[in-house]
């Protein structure tokens, strides 16, 4: 396939708050109105995406209608699908678990996964973009080392060892009295019934370990890829900022280039004054911490390739026209 | 107000309103009432070595005279429930060597939780090993992972009701449910995604039967919020001024709502912190 024919994808990264959803559904307006055939996905199920996209209905506009896609990101019906290709009988056991039914989404890295599962699938399918509006950090490497974690529990084969589907020949006498042991005490120390679950919740994972370890090799090559762009999305107090920073850093001392940093709901005090006192005073404080704030944002520019948006703070109208127009407001022919 | 000994108080709402600054302003206000306090760290944000320069582990550590900080994250207070359970050290530690039951408690969702809300309610509860403190404060994630956390022993109750998982479970859920014993204090801004999803945080809370306590971050001090609505009394239209009044009028409004209930933390100009304690020991709606 030619090069100019490869699916571009977008990573929106930030925490909680900070505007992701709304900067990458305004992103992929932007490029579906530039005629490029757009898919996004998110793990948002409040009707904030659906707010801003219209989910449940057609668009008015045709050009978006027909370039833009739109998707909700479950862990549980992803899994679920991933269960499907199972044989029958194990299918039922673990759709029959009372973990997997009540707990799948507490474990760590599903909600990552799950988005890289969907790439995998979607890449087959021609987009010229696809933007994927992660779910909220904690912290900055979590979307980056979740895989990894998932990846070195599988690729162990620890639960196998576990489930003792494994046969260790020479010392298996002894391996086998400690496990048995360390087994045994778990079962003491959660109950017989938790302890079921448990051990048919870990061989149905372990029966999906083929398919999870294929998807996290296809995708982690991806990580690196020139055609794959990560945006990070902040706010625009001193704190925010600061933390920004901080991330930018971290993900770049791993290797990981930011290549768009949004500063969301920027306001800009330089040209603001008034004549009363009490107001004048909180303007200047103000004014002291946007210069800080200014600072850091210059040095981050002298990072090589990392592009600045400053975006000001507005409010989102929900007609369709004022979306398209705000779309290409902030990200105009970019 | 009564002032009762004695109480676990999480700290949560929409990232990046405030919950640490106001979880560390509220320890230090109990801890110079002469309670003996640990503030918990339970976000992966380490942020006490970044605000206080102080390194936190596991184990309490003296950082003023009646308080102690601690960063926990889940794992540890497994290990220190598991640990107790075992009588001879020896077999705790091939228990945690085994390849087996490392990569069993990585993987399975809730044990982590279990042993965290489990190891902070063991005071109340009389089941060891306690965590003996006046008052446990901890600075708990933002609202969705918080409130999954919470949801953990509901949960794991219906998948075994019997036997020690159930035991831990009731427990947990009966001190999380007794507003003596537990408080959540939900943090948040008079800005419109941030008061939506207190909206959320609230009802869901009301809904598990847990107290809230709401405390309104930020606020503009009254005499500058009267400036701000006077002065955008002429149609100015430019953002800025525009954001100004809408924030005041927010505030406005839930400060003069009494039904609402709301805690007031005004905007601090200098990083005075120490005036952030000194008004949450004014505060009128926490217990």
């Amino acid at each position: 396939m030619p090069m100019s024919n490869k699916t571009k994808v977008h990573f929106f990264l930030g925490q909680g708050g900070v505007g992701k959803t709304s900067l990458a559904a305004l992103f992929s307006v932007n490029k579906a109105m530039q005629g490029e055939k757009v898919l996004i996905a998110t793990f948002d199920p409040s009707l904030r995406l659906k707010d801003i996209l219209q989910e449940t209905e057609r668009f008015q506009n045709e050009i978006l209608n027909k370039n833009l896609s739109i998707r909700l990101l479950e862990p549980k019906k992803i899994f679920e699908d991933l269960i499907g290709e199972l044989d029958q009988e194990s299918a039922i056991s673990i759709k029959k678990n009372k973990l997997f039914q009540k707990l799948l989404e507490r474990i760590n890295g599903v909600q990552e996964f799950s988005s890289l599962y969907f790439l995998n699938q979607s890449l087959k399918h021609g987009y010229n973009h696809i933007v994927i509006d992660t779910p909220p950090l904690q912290n900055a490497l979590d979307f980056f080392e979740s895989p990894g974690k998932l990846r070195d529990l599988f690729e162990s084969q620890v639960v196998r060892i576990f489930t003792g589907t494994f046969k260790v020949k020479w010392f298996e006498k002894i391996f086998k009295k400690t496990r048995d042991l360390s087994l045994k005490t778990l079962q003491k120390l959660t109950g017989a019934d938790f302890f079921n679950e448990l051990i048919v919740f870990m061989t149905a994972l372990d029966d999906l370990r083929p398919v999870i370890l294929k998807t996290l090799n296809e995708t982690e090559e991806l990580f690196s890829d020139s055609s794959v762009k990560y945006n990070l999305v902040g706010l625009s107090d001193l704190g925010a900022v600061l933390k920004l920073k901080e991330r930018v850093l971290l993900l770049k001392s791993k290797n990981i280039k930011i290549h768009h940093l949004f500063i969301n709901k920027f306001i800009d005090w330089t040209d603001f004054s008034s004549k009363k006192e009490g107001l004048t005073s909180y303007i200047n404080f103000k004014k002291k911490q946007q210069e800080v704030t200014k600072k850091i944002i210059d040095e981050l520019m002298k990072l090589e390739d990392l592009k600045i948006f400053k975006i000001n703070k507005q409010v989102f109208n929900k007609s369709e026209e004022q979306l398209i127009k705000t779309a290409k407001k902030i990200y105009g022919e970019n | 107000m009564a002032d009762k000994k004695g109480k676990i108080h999480f700290f949560t709402g929409k990232g990046g309103v405030g919950k640490t600054t106001l979880s560390l302003a509220f320890a230090k206000a109990r801890a110079s009432r002469g309670e003996k306090t640990l503030l918990i760290e339970f976000s992966q944000l380490n942020s006490f070595s970044q605000l206080l320069d102080i390194e936190t582990g596991f184990q309490p550590k003296k950082f003023k005279k009646n308080l102690d900080l601690a960063s926990w994250d889940g794992e540890d207070c497994l290990q220190e429930f598991v640990k107790y359970s075992f009588k001879l050290r020896l077999i705790f530690e091939t228990f945690y060597k085994s390849k087996a039951i490392n990569a069993l408690i990585k993987a399975a969702p809730a044990l982590k939780e279990i042993a965290f809300l489990g190891y902070l309610t063991s005071h109340f509860r009389g089941v060891k090993p306690e965590l003996d403190y006046d008052c446990i404060i901890v600075d708990a994630p933002s609202t969705g992972h918080f409130l999954s956390c919470l949801k953990v022993p509901q949960a794991l109750l219906e998948i075994s009701s019997i036997g020690p998982m159930g035991f831990h479970c009731r427990g947990i859920i009966e001190t999380l449910k007794d507003s003596s014993l537990t408080e959540v204090h939900a943090v948040f801004q008079a800005e419109e995604l941030i008061l939506k999803e207190q909206a959320e945080l609230v009802s869901e809370l009301n809904l598990m039967g847990i107290k809230v306590t709401h405390w309104l971050n930020n606020v503009y001090p009254q005499e500058l919020s009267l400036e701000i609505l006077s002065s955008m009394e002429s149609e100015t239209k430019d953002p800025i001024s525009s954001y100004l009044s809408e924030k005041a009028q927010i505030e406005r409004a839930i400060i003069e709502d009494k039904n609402l209930k709301t805690n007031i933390i005004n905007e601090i100009f200098e990083n005075n912190f120490d005036s952030i304690a000194e008004q949450m020991s004014l505060n009128a709606y926490v217990q």
